[in-house]
């Protein structure tokens, strides 16, 4: 799963990927892994050096407020090579409106590498429950496909 | 129903699915869709029969009764089914399936079938429209879809039909000749319809507001391309494929030129029954 944070345990689209067969293997969002990386030193001593060490943590951080982001790129390419991803869902829900727009640099990206990729839009409601299991129904075929030719 | 043409699969066996033998056997297709279902039955090389009727108000019944029909017709019994594949809208409101598989992989399993060197599909139905990528292999790589919006939809088409009175197959003749068009300046269906009746009001001939809603259509569902441009050959399935004048507005805003399967309504239904007949793995 790349792109928005699911905050306040927000799944739909989650369990809609796994209700349709595809198992997450990686969650690369701001609730997902960029929460956790490059955690800020606790063991410095002086109020200087913590400071540095938070400012230095913020240097890092590569959500899609930044622009140019290709450190986040880069991060996704080793998250596909760590965990074996067959295929990338970006996730945008409609307040977050930065990775809507990089996903397409990051579909290039991924493509270029042979990954599939495929972008959903959504909202915190359940209506659009329906149409975004038959999308996750028809991304599996496609995430086996590709194994399949790549074999 | 007229089978493929003839000879050209990866796998040099004519009409097999490209890049998968047909096991031979009873397999049936079930599309049900918002506005028409449809039934095909294949051997595993060859379909047998096909049928297609309005959805209605109770889908399962109806599509069991045609279903029912097309197996009289063949000559085969229900028994006979090895499997049965449902999809479309309604995939999950017919017991009878033995599986159910999106729309969108079964739209592409059955125009690989009809047309093995096809590389993009547009399929536009009552209520969504779909762009669908195919490689080499006749494999779905990746797809848009409109199932939010009537614009682009066939709903847009009958909408526009309802306002100027004029049935949907009373269209092909109507713009027959008449090339002129108009630029239809809003992108929502419904707001169309005032902005129809306003332009009926100050002279502008139907056959010209016809061509306009067809060429919005059409660069409705183009729009959905992305980043990807569309490849040749481009076949047009759905219901509204049966419509000459959208496939035409198509053609010139893509600038490739359309191939449409002898019956279009049946793309999704052969799909389902061709994927049935696939070793499941």
């Amino acid at each position: 799963m790349a792109g928005t944070p699911s905050p306040m345990g927000f799944a739909k689209v989650h369990a809609a990927a796994e209700m349709s067969g595809l198992r997450i293997v990686m969650d690369e969002s701001c609730t997902g892994i960029r929460y956790s990386r490059n955690n800020v030193p606790e063991d410095l001593e002086t109020v200087d050096e913590m400071i540095r060490a938070i400012a230095d943590r913020y240097f890092e951080i590569d959500c899609a407020c930044f622009s140019p982001n290709t450190e986040r790129f880069d991060n996704i390419r080793e998250i596909v090579a760590d965990y074996g991803v067959e295929g990338v869902l970006h996730l945008v829900l409609q307040y977050c409106h930065g990775f809507n727009v990089e996903a397409g640099k990051l579909s290039g990206v991924l493509t270029e590498m042979g990954i599939p990729s495929l972008k959903v839009v959504s909202d915190y409601s359940q209506e659009d429950m329906e149409q975004i299991r038959l999308r996750m129904e028809a991304f599996k075929g496609i995430v086996e496909n590709t194994r399949e030719a790549t074999r | 129903m007229p089978g493929p043409r003839g000879g050209e699969s990866s796998e040099g066996r004519p009409g097999a699915p490209p890049g998968h033998p047909g096991e031979a056997g009873l397999y049936c297709g079930v599309d049900i869709g918002s506005r028409t279902i449809e039934v095909v039955l294949f051997d595993g090389a060859r379909i047998l029969g096909s049928g297609a009727v309005d959805t209605g108000w109770r889908p399962r019944e109806t599509a069991e009764t045609l279903l029912a029909e097309v197996l009289g017709r063949c000559g085969t019994e229900r028994t006979d089914i090895r499997t049965i594949v449902a999809t479309g809208y309604g995939r999950n409101y017919f017991p009878g399936a033995d599986r159910t598989v999106s729309e969108i992989l079964c739209h592409a399993a059955g125009v690989a079938f009809l047309f093995p060197d096809a590389r993009s599909i547009i399929d536009i139905g009552g209520q969504d429209s779909k762009l669908i990528h195919l490689n080499a292999d006749g494999r779905p790589v990746d797809f848009s879809m409109n199932d939010r919006c009537a614009a682009g939809t066939g709903k847009f088409i009958e909408m526009t039909g309802a306002t100027l009175g004029v049935q949907l197959d009373e269209m092909h003749d109507l713009v027959g000749g008449h090339p002129e068009s108009v630029e239809i300046s809003t992108m929502c269906a419904v707001f169309a319809e005032s902005e129809i009746v306003g332009l009926v009001q100050s002279g502008t001939p139907v056959p010209t507001i016809l061509r306009g809603v067809f060429r919005s259509v059409a660069k409705r569902t183009l729009g959905m391309a992305s980043r990807s441009a569309l490849e040749p050959r481009l076949v047009f399935t759905g219901g509204v494929a049966m419509n000459r004048g959208v496939a035409d507005a198509i053609e010139q805003e893509s600038g490739l030129a359309v191939s449409i399967p002898p019956d279009p309504r049946m793309t999704g239904a052969l799909g389902a029954a061709i994927l049935g007949s696939v070793a499941s793995r």
